[in-house]
């Protein structure tokens, strides 16, 4: 749907972007006040739908390449706002509508989303909050299926990267948490992965329903590995992933119950 | 040096479609465990190994490495292709061994880096 048909359908004014900009193709759409949503929105081609007018969700937008932003309930950006997308050339509508019915309209003229078929593809985020300068990102991960094995530290890396945390950081949360990530897959029934974020550190969490670990002095040598066999001929249970944790975080403490599960907590400092 | 003329000093087949090609290689890494490469490995390096299931993108996103040599003429999985275009992570496939496809490797970047 191109964005002019958005504008007439939602009754728009546009306020910054010309009749070129109108012609973008727009393939789906997310409406949210909430700048961690807006930043873990993966969608292609989407026009985001929003009453926030600070200059923050130019960039946020920008950032998460967003097509064009519409101010819903007849809001208006400050002036300094639309410069700022006028340098980011990202197009500005804005309509009298409400959130709801904005989004309703849209959806009515044909301008679907593509939830289901995304999930299952892009691993499943369950929850994602934003307490007073912390983000919290949450991951669930199921037991056993290597198909979507990283799947979550793949798409934390993203919003990481997005947030433009340093890629030293960036880099040291990536192993320690893949590295989680896969213990839940090769040896627990089912798992969550938390990824706070902080001004001055990434905290990563791992908790899983499991087998437990008997002797964790043990399991943190290096080589030690109770992985099967045809886990191992994958080019896992080497041995290394408990080592991998501790090496890549600044702070590192596991906990595990046999027969319970078993809990790793993880903190790269920024 | 670049992925391209990676491809070219080694005669490797390219299996993936719209991947970055321009990426430059500093240096190549030779492993099939995962996570002895997750801990080793650097950015912008390539990796050579005979693993061919679709984790070894996630590998290789996660650490940015330029790309993978999958050696021995191992058959690569679809998943593992559609993955790595996705990741924009270029994978090459290779009948040479590991051991060999290391040494020409080895000898061309020491060579381009002479040049510089």
């Amino acid at each position: 749907m191109k964005l002019r048909k958005i504008k007439e359908i939602l009754r728009a004014e546009v306020l910054m972007g010309d009749d070129r900009d109108l012609e973008v193709d727009v393939t789906n759409a997310c409406g949210a006040d909430l700048i961690s949503d807006i930043l873990a929105d993966m969608k292609k081609n989407a026009v985001l739908l929003t009453g926030l007018t600070h200059k923050q969700i130019i960039q946020t937008a920008s950032m998460s390449e967003f097509a064009a932003i519409i101010f819903v309930r007849g809001k208006y950006p400050a002036r300094d706002v639309i410069e700022l997308a006028r340098e980011n050339h990202l197009p500005l509508l804005r309509t009298e509508y409400p959130l709801y019915e904005s989004c309703g309209l849209l959806y009515e003229a044909g301008l679907r989303g593509d939830y289901y078929r995304k999930k299952g593809e892009m691993g499943e985020q369950i929850e994602e909050k934003q307490l007073s300068g912390v983000m919290r990102l949450v991951y669930k991960v199921s037991g056993g299926d290597f198909n979507n094995a990283g799947k979550a530290t793949e798409q934390a890396k993203k919003i990481l990267k997005q947030l433009g945390i340093n890629p030293s950081a960036m880099r040291k949360v990536s192993i320690a948490a893949y590295e989680a990530e896969m213990n839940i897959v090769i040896h627990a029934y089912r798992g969550k992965m938390f990824f706070n974020i902080t001004p001055s550190y990434i905290e990563v969490i791992a908790e899983d329903e499991g087998p437990g670990i008997e002797d964790i002095e043990l399991a943190m040598q290096e080589g030690f590995s109770t992985a099967p066999e045809r886990v191992r001929e994958l080019g896992f249970g080497a041995g290394m992933g408990l080592p991998n944790m501790k090496k890549f975080s600044d702070v590192f403490e596991i906990t595990s119950v046999v027969g319970k599960g078993t809990r790793v907590k993880m903190l790269v400092n920024l | 040096m670049t992925l391209n003329d990676l491809q070219k000093e080694l005669s490797l087949k390219l299996v993936t479609r719209g991947t970055n090609l321009e990426r430059p290689v500093e240096g190549g890494y030779a492993s099939d465990l995962l996570s002895w490469v997750m801990g080793h490995a650097s950015e912008n390096q390539v990796w050579i190994t005979i693993q061919s299931h679709p984790n070894i993108v996630a590998v290789a996103a996660l650490l940015g490495l330029s790309g993978i040599i999958v050696a021995e003429g191992v058959d690569i999985e679809e998943n593992t292709i559609k993955k790595a275009e996705e990741e924009n992570i270029p994978i090459f496939s290779s009948d040479k061994p590991v051991y060999e496809i290391c040494g020409i490797l080895y000898n061309a970047l020491s060579r381009s880096r002479g040049k510089c």
